[in-house]
């Protein structure tokens, strides 16, 4: 083992000292990463249900998921977090503002919540966001939840290689749903209204449920309100049932492969980036130049 | 990678207007910028500040009890083995500034101080030590 011997146990204890020093290890691109990455991939980690939570902006994603961390805390359950913000394409910096709206649950030794800044990773996936799932699953975490950048940023968004794909909508964008980008109404395992008790949110809720029955596998819309503190058990329930029911099905399964395949391909293109931007002049056909790289790396692997 | 910062309200006061500015001026120095919201208790920053592993720590309070509240959040950071950047800013007089300093904060600003120069004391910082 060696290196890592110290921080890999703390992890497996849970102290939270070494989960955010191993992600801080993660998101540094350095040596010191492939070591700790094979150290957490050497170790045996259950399967945590991995819960995605995405939706349009201000439509109450953090308050839900503090929400829902509120109820399982109480359950004794250990809850990790990490929710993404999109960087500033101008300066380069970002306002991590999801975390404010759940602090009211700290201190707390059983919740952990980190927060990231999306630097715009090729193909949506962040290697660094799922590495750190692994992080909290080797940490022994009950429930980990992800809460993701608004619809329609990317097309391959993390959530949907989550166990559970939560969207989460709020009373007045009921025409907006049928322009969803992504495919994400089609992934989606559950539909949440939240805000109802909002007025008039249930003509919105009515719209949601009638364009859900139009979709092939009808997800389940359940209402809720984070503010009156309603219907957070039946989300909750709700999560469960999907994950027990894809977990049965060996669905769960399935997803995981697809995850690492995604992760491998997500790794390769971070890598790639940095060796083929050196070798592209502005004289070149991008097509050409392209093409031409692509072969030579395909006949430098294959004569190996 | 942008360094991360944890801008801090410490205290019972509710005006986070400055908070705010201050965490926007950062963002827009490329700054990865964490805000806690009001009304947090040193023991509520110091676990902010080590899950999200922040290099700079920038505490905020308005209501004049900065002398118990910005050692009492040190020293609960210290606690748990991590050391950022503490920087103090407020509407905190000359003779208090100094105590600060001795009592664990690294950079201390007084009233009326431009955001710019928080953002300049974290550069100083990350080329002499970063
Ligand atoms: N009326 C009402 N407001 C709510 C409810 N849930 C959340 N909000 C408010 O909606 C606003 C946005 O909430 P967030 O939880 O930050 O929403 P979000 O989807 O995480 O937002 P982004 O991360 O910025 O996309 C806040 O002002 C919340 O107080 C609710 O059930 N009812
Ligand atoms: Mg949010």
């Amino acid at each position: 083992m060696g290196k890592y011997n110290a921080l890999i146990n703390g992890v497996k204890k849970g102290s939270q000292a070494a989960i955010a020093q191993s992600i801080s290890i993660i998101e540094k691109n350095d040596d010191d990463r492939l070591e700790l990455i094979k150290a957490l991939y050497s170790e045996e980690s259950c399967n945590t249900p991995l819960i995605g939570l995405t939706g349009f902006g201000g439509a109450g994603k953090s308050s839900l998921v503090g929400a829902l961390a509120e109820v399982l805390l109480k359950q004794d359950k250990k809850v990790g977090i990490m929710a993404v913000d999109p960087t500033s394409p101008k300066s380069g910096g970002s306002l991590l503002g999801d975390r404010i709206r759940l602090q009211y649950l700290f201190p707390n030794n059983k919740l952990f919540f980190r927060s990231f800044a999306n630097k715009g990773a090729l193909g949506g996936l962040s290697p660094i966001l799922m590495e750190s799932v692994k992080v909290l699953e080797v940490a022994g975490f009950n429930y980990i939840f992800l809460e993701t950048v608004g619809i329609g940023q990317s097309e391959v968004d993390i959530t949907h290689f989550a166990d559970v794909v939560v969207l989460v909508m709020s009373p007045g964008l009921g025409d907006e749903i049928q322009f969803l980008k992504g495919g994400i109404m089609e992934i989606a395992d559950v539909l949440v209204m939240n805000k109802m008790d909002m007025p008039n949110a249930n003509i919105s809720l009515a719209a949601l449920e009638a364009y859900s029955r139009l979709l092939d596998q009808p997800p389940t819309v359940v209402p809720v309100s984070v503010i009156a503190r309603q219907n957070i058990d039946l989300l909750l329930k709700t999560i469960d049932e999907v994950y027990e029911n894809k977990r049965s099905t060996g669905y769960v399964e399935k997803l995981r492969m697809e995850r690492s395949n995604a992760l491998y391909q997500a790794w390769v293109m971070q890598m790639l980036r940095p060796i083929v931007d050196q070798r592209y002049t502005s004289e070149e056909i991008p097509y050409v130049a392209a093409k031409s790289i692509a072969d030579r790396m395909r006949r430098c692997i294959d004569d190996r | 990678m942008g360094k991360k910062v944890i801008v801090a309200k410490p205290g019972l006061d509710g005006h986070d207007r400055q908070a705010k500015v201050i965490a926007r001026v950062l963002k827009d120095n490329g700054y990865d910028v964490v805000y806690t919201g009001i009304r947090q208790t040193p023991s509520q920053i110091a676990q902010t500040v080590l899950q999200e592993s922040a290099d700079v720590v920038v505490l905020n309070n308005l209501s004049g009890a900065h002398l118990e509240l910005f050692p009492e959040t040190v020293r609960k950071i210290k606690e748990l083995g991590i050391s950022p950047l503490m920087i103090g800013t407020g509407v905190i007089p000359a003779e208090d500034q100094e105590q600060l300093l001795n009592n664990g904060l690294d950079v201390v600003f007084g009233p009326g101080t431009p955001p710019q120069k928080i953002v300049e004391a974290i550069k100083e910082w990350e080329n002499t030590t970063h």
